[in-house]
């Protein structure tokens, strides 16, 4: 029998690969915050339902929906460029492409993010609202220090899952020339013929970083247990 | 070629271009829809069940499954199957391989994908049928399988339903991925045509709108499909 799979080849390049991780982490955790705050910008504006921009990003948020990650990563890496150029910027090679790639990732984020932040302040009792008025809050003033902090609570394990997405949508940058896991991957695999060991590699990299971030969500939501009557609603788990 | 940021004229004429790869979509999210529920239907009973070793499987394959990148289960389909040949075959260079469409490997894969999700939908669903009508209907003779199919399964299905259209819209956006084992579907034709035309906005607009109409269609359809199957909705106790 020929030596068709090594797990030695498999264990020695793990290191090499995990060595990458800090590419997916980086571009996960700042497009992620970056996303948070957006989204929950376009939910309170949602929720106001201020009619013709409420509308405006209703459109956003179907086309970020409607159309898979992929087709949004070409669009502005490659097409953005050009309208940038066209516009009459000289060198856009000083923008690097982490930029866009950034971009895109919060640009889908929040879309789904402010989706389910707009459905956790929907289900908060209006009565809330109410007697912040009551006792003669601005309507700022009641969001901040009533609605959108109960209105985390309840989003914390949807938003978990999209951020856990978000990083697995990590694996789809290489495709810009973004140098990571999945590029170093390519690369060695051109050399050494192992691709399924490199793959399989970084499949329990990206397993790891999943439950890492699962386990996160868990202690977050654990320590802001929503106490009392307050009604929890929990999604029942499916892939947006 | 310069005039004009966005060409739309050319827009058009690339959407023309890709609707032609719709079928190739279409066919690969729906085959792998289709292995996907009968994948996960049965990951969901030997779970349910408490298949011995198949359960505790079944559980591992769901978190695994659910947890890797999509592209990361492709690739590993795609790449693990000359390895398996070259076992079988004891190192004897295969012509066979050439011969598989890489379409068969998008679809194991996708289909390995989607049934770790399914078996997660199709276990929220029955678990939210309550306990008392399986033991009601055993209670009145039926057999398991009998109560299963006449009394939970229509229950179960009024809440899987939407998850399963759920699963099946973001499977369509999935099929994007296929394109980087080589298989020609919608992304692919597009990645094809900006390679020789360069016009990367007109073709990803004109795709974008294609992904866009695609689902809403079948989004339309599955609203339809649960207000048919709200008539089962009301039966708890």
């Amino acid at each position: 029998m020929g030596n068709y799979f090594s797990p030695e080849y498999m264990a020695a390049s793990f290191p090499v690969l995990l060595s990458y991780v800090g590419v997916s982490v980086f571009l996960t955790v700042i497009s992620q915050s970056l996303a948070l705050v957006l989204g929950s910008c376009i939910a309170l504006v949602r929720v106001q339902r201020l009619r013709w921009i409420s509308n405006l990003f209703a459109a956003y948020i179907s086309f970020i929906r409607g159309t898979p990650f992929l087709v949004q990563l070409y669009l502005i890496c490659f097409g953005l460029p050009r309208i940038i150029k066209a516009l009459g910027a000289e060198d856009i090679r000083a923008l690097p492409v982490v930029a866009f790639v950034v971009l895109v990732m919060v640009l889908h984020s929040a879309a789904y993010m402010s989706e389910i932040m707009r459905g956790s302040l929907e289900s908060i009792d209006k009565g809330q609202l109410e007697a912040c008025y009551s006792i003669g809050m601005t309507t700022a003033e009641a969001y901040r220090r009533i609605l959108l902090p109960q209105a985390f609570r309840i989003a914390v394990p949807s938003l978990g899952n999209e951020v856990i997405s978000a990083l697995k949508s990590t694996s789809l940058v290489f495709n810009v020339g973004i140098v990571d896991m999945m590029s170093k991957a390519e690369l060695m695999g051109s050399y050494s013929y192992r691709s399924l060991e490199l793959y399989l590699d970084a499949g329990i990299i990206y397993v790891l970083l999943c439950f890492i971030l699962h386990g996160l969500t868990e202690l977050i939501s654990n320590r802001h247990r929503l106490s009392g009557n307050a009604e929890l609603v929990s999604e029942p788990a499916t892939e947006r | 070629m310069e005039d004009s940021i966005v060409d739309l004229t050319y827009a058009l004429e690339a959407f023309r271009y890709l609707l032609g790869f719709v079928p190739v979509t279409l066919a690969l999210a729906v085959g792998s829809m289709f292995l996907g529920s009968l994948l996960g239907l049965a990951v969901m009973f030997v779970r349910w069940r408490n298949v011995p070793i198949l359960g505790k499987l079944g559980t591992g394959y769901v978190v695994i499954g659910r947890a890797l990148p999509t592209l990361i289960i492709l690739y590993v389909v795609f790449f693990a199957f000359p390895v398996f040949l070259l076992y079988v075959n004891d190192g004897q260079v295969s012509e066979r391989f050439n011969a598989i469409p890489p379409f068969l490997f998008a679809l194991v894969g996708l289909t390995l994908h989607s049934g770790a999700y399914l078996a997660e939908v199709f276990r929220t669903a029955v678990q939210s049928v309550n306990k008392g009508q399986m033991e009601a209907a055993l209670a009145c003779g039926m057999t398991w399988s009998q109560g299963f199919r006449r009394i939970v399964l229509p229950q179960a299905a009024v809440l899987a339903v939407p998850l399963m259209g759920n699963q099946f819209l973001s499977l369509i956006k999935n099929t994007s991925i296929a394109f980087m084992i080589t298989v020609l579907e919608m992304f692919g034709a597009a990645n094809y045509l900006s390679s020789i035309s360069e016009r990367y906005i007109e073709i990803y607009l004109a795709l974008a709108a294609l992904y866009w109409l695609v689902g809403m269609f079948f989004e339309t359809l599955f609203r339809k499909l649960e207000v048919r199957l709200a008539v089962y909705k009301g039966s708890k106790v």
